[in-house]
């Protein structure tokens, strides 16, 4: 199983471990023992301290709490290994997505403005919470995919920023 | 007496006001939106009824909804909570002319008040300290420009209906101001219904500390002491204590009375909370009143044993108040942690989704007002507080000891929460000290939560297990749906157990 947690990558595999229980994470192994208490409860031994670990997932992600920590771990789909960067922001290219489903309450850029890194581009409202995105580079506007008033989902890209290419 | 009240409000404070009013033999209607079918006050209350669709202004905020509503279940009166229509004068004056019981202050007072800008007039016509600003509300830019820089900035801008820092912007320099404006404006009608803002004095590292106040319907008032509220992520508050750390029976005596002066200014009646601004000299400025019950009055039940949505009722009845000024005390220290669906590794963004697992903290001296339930939905229209956590213990240390164990045992899963975060608020130095300001978490907490790797591969540990598990119980599942056994089958020998002789 893979997982992600703050743009770290862990590879998980369970083993046995003669009475013991070990696991296998990024070729690194670690003893540990454990009970199964209920779904979503096991008391884990591990590094010296005995503590419960709740769990619970979604679709996506792995929910886990340590006392009074909280883990997200995303999960890794396997088409995703291969093309993961997509999404991401590579210096020279900004792509705009709402960081939660909302409403559009303004746009505050243009297709073709230039823009400095730091400009408001766009307001967005959700949970009674206005938030404003910024752009993370210079450049032009290339693509404005918003209007006030819509409502949007997280994955919907709303605006794209690309950096001058210089001449 | 009341008989049946109509919650106006939905969350952990309906389910709060539900089960006062079951305490009291009154019966409950709630309503709910469509996205709060299944909400756990719809569940609580004796009826419940829908009034519109998931936005709010189509449902919570439907005045005519709401009040249809409790006429057509036969309802004496309306208990609006806080938020929603709580301190909106309109809907209290149409709830009377309805011929139902609002229960909360009269329309005029509420009026009053409700307007940051008149209530400051007011109150500086009567001689209580309040913060220099703008004089009234106004939707001409120039003026704020030219207030700010009359008194320089940073200044902050304020809605007049405001609360909860919705529609509060702070500004550092003119050039962010016009946006601030329009932005806090927005905010401002969503949230409240009403665009009006102004602008006053930024004072810097102060603490927040509010009276709560009681006045019944013949003019007798008191004060129920303080709640300090310094710690606040985007000016709304997260952890309030009782008593203030700064307090001393000589501050608390004075700004108790001048708490009951702006009361009586007022001709306010029923439950409020006078809110004060307290500088590092112990000067303190009137803020406003909060004209409803307060997301943080728990404390204060906790530290009076008073039960305030009970005596908000009694009073709304006509009843008088059942004790006076010299009868009342503050024993022990009570803290409340407020739990909202948030990111507050992603500076505090709401966060929606289903709550897969909860495991509630159960120990002497705490308590959980709470409005989810395993298997509940967040939706994401509404302000994202879950629950509250509420302690009280003989001193601060004891008590903010006892929030600390009971933060750590509170267990939600499957959206993100501000849990952790509070925790490291109460462990931080400061906060032991006492040194609690308005800009506590700016100056002393930092953003992004760092974990150690033993407890991430801990983590990491639990998700594999999980998963195992999950493999483990599908193929047996499988196996014994295709083998067609009766549990009676596989249960194997019992015998009815009858005349134990133990």
């Amino acid at each position: 199983m893979q997982l992600k947690f703050k743009d770290n990558e862990y590879e998980l595999k369970l083993e046995k471990q003669n009475d013991n229980q070990a696991i296998v994470i990024n070729n690194e192994k670690f003893e540990f023992s454990s009970i199964l208490i209920d779904t979503n409860i096991f008391s884990v031994l591990f590094d010296g301290s005995k503590t419960n670990v709740y769990v619970a997932e979604d679709d996506s992600r792995f929910y886990v709490n340590i006392d009074g920590n909280n883990f997200t771990l995303e999960k890794v789909k396997a088409e995703e290994k291969s093309f993961g960067e997509e999404d991401k922001n590579l210096g020279d290219k900004q792509i705009v997505k709402p960081p939660m489903p909302g409403s559009i309450v303004k746009v505050l850029v243009s297709k073709g403005q230039k823009v400095e890194e730091g400009t408001g581009l766009i307001i967005i409202e959700a949970m009674k919470m206005e938030t404003t995105m910024y752009s993370s580079i210079s450049g032009i506007i290339t693509e404005v995919n918003a209007t006030a008033g819509e409502q949007v989902d997280s994955d919907k890209v709303l605006l794209t920023v690309e950096k001058e290419k210089a001449e | 007496m009341i008989k049946k009240i109509l919650v106006a409000n939905r969350s952990e404070i309906a389910c709060r006001i539900i089960r006062s009013c079951k305490e009291m033999g009154i019966k409950t209607v709630a309503v709910y939106s469509e996205a709060d079918s299944k909400a756990l006050h719809t569940q609580l209350a004796d009826e419940s009824i829908c009034i519109g669709p998931p936005p709010a202004l189509q449902s919570y905020l439907n005045m005519e909804g709401v009040i249809k509503a409790a006429k057509d279940t036969g309802c004496d009166a309306i208990h609006p909570g806080y938020g929603f229509l709580a301190e909106n004068s309109d809907f209290n004056k149409k709830v009377r002319d309805a011929g139902l019981i609002f229960i909360g202050p009269e329309p005029e007072p509420m009026k009053l008040l409700g307007s940051k800008v008149m209530s400051r007039v007011t109150m500086i016509d009567a001689g209580i300290p309040v913060i220099p600003g703008m004089k009234s509300s106004s939707k001409d830019i120039n003026e704020f420009e030219k207030t700010a820089n009359e008194m320089g900035f940073p200044v902050l801008i304020k809605a007049s209906a405001g609360g909860g820092g919705k529609g509060m912007r702070v500004v550092k320099k003119i050039e962010e101001l016009k946006t601030a404006v329009e932005s806090a404006m927005r905010e401002s009608q969503s949230a409240f219904g009403s665009d009006e803002v102004y602008l006053e004095k930024y004072i810097e590292s102060p603490r927040h500390v509010e009276f709560q106040v009681a006045a019944d319907n013949f003019g007798n008032v008191v004060y129920l002491f303080e709640r300090e509220c310094s710690i606040q992520r985007r000016h709304q508050k997260i952890i309030e204590e009782t008593p203030s750390p700064i307090m001393d029976a000589e501050l608390q005596k004075k700004m108790g009375e001048t708490a009951v002066k702006v009361i009586k200014t007022a001709n306010y009646n029923n439950l409020g909370t006078v809110e004060f601004l307290v500088d590092k000299d112990k000067n303190f400025y009137f803020l406003e009143v909060n004209a409803r019950i307060q997301v943080e009055h728990p404390i204060t039940e906790m530290t009076t044993g008073i039960d305030l949505v009970k005596l908000q009722v009694q009073i709304a009845s006509g009843e008088k108040l059942p004790f006076k000024q010299k009868d009342l005390k503050q024993t022990g220290h009570a803290i409340e942690c407020r739990i909202y669906a948030e990111d507050p590794d992603n500076n505090f963004m709401p966060s929606s989704g289903k709550i897969l697992f909860l495991k509630v903290p159960m120990s002497p001296g705490v308590r959980y007002d709470s409005g989810i339930y395993q298997g509940a939905e967040i939706p994401v229209f509404y302000d994202p507080v879950l629950a509250k956590l509420i302690v009280w213990a003989p001193t601060r240390e004891e008590a903010r000891n006892k929030m600390l164990i009971a933060l750590k045992e509170n267990v939600i899963l499957g959206v993100k929460t501000s849990i952790g975060f509070m925790a490291k608020c109460l462990e931080h130095e400061e906060f032991i000290k006492g040194n609690t300001f308005t800009d506590f978490i700016a100056q002393n907490m930092k953003i992004g939560t760092e974990y150690n790797s033993g407890i991430l591969n801990k983590a990491l540990i639990g998700a594999a297990l999980f998963d195992n598990q999950k493999k483990k119980t599908t193929n047996n599942n499988v196996s014994v749906s295709s083998e067609m056994s009766s549990p009676w089958q596989t249960i194997g020998y019992w015998e009815i157990c009858t005349g134990s002789t133990k």
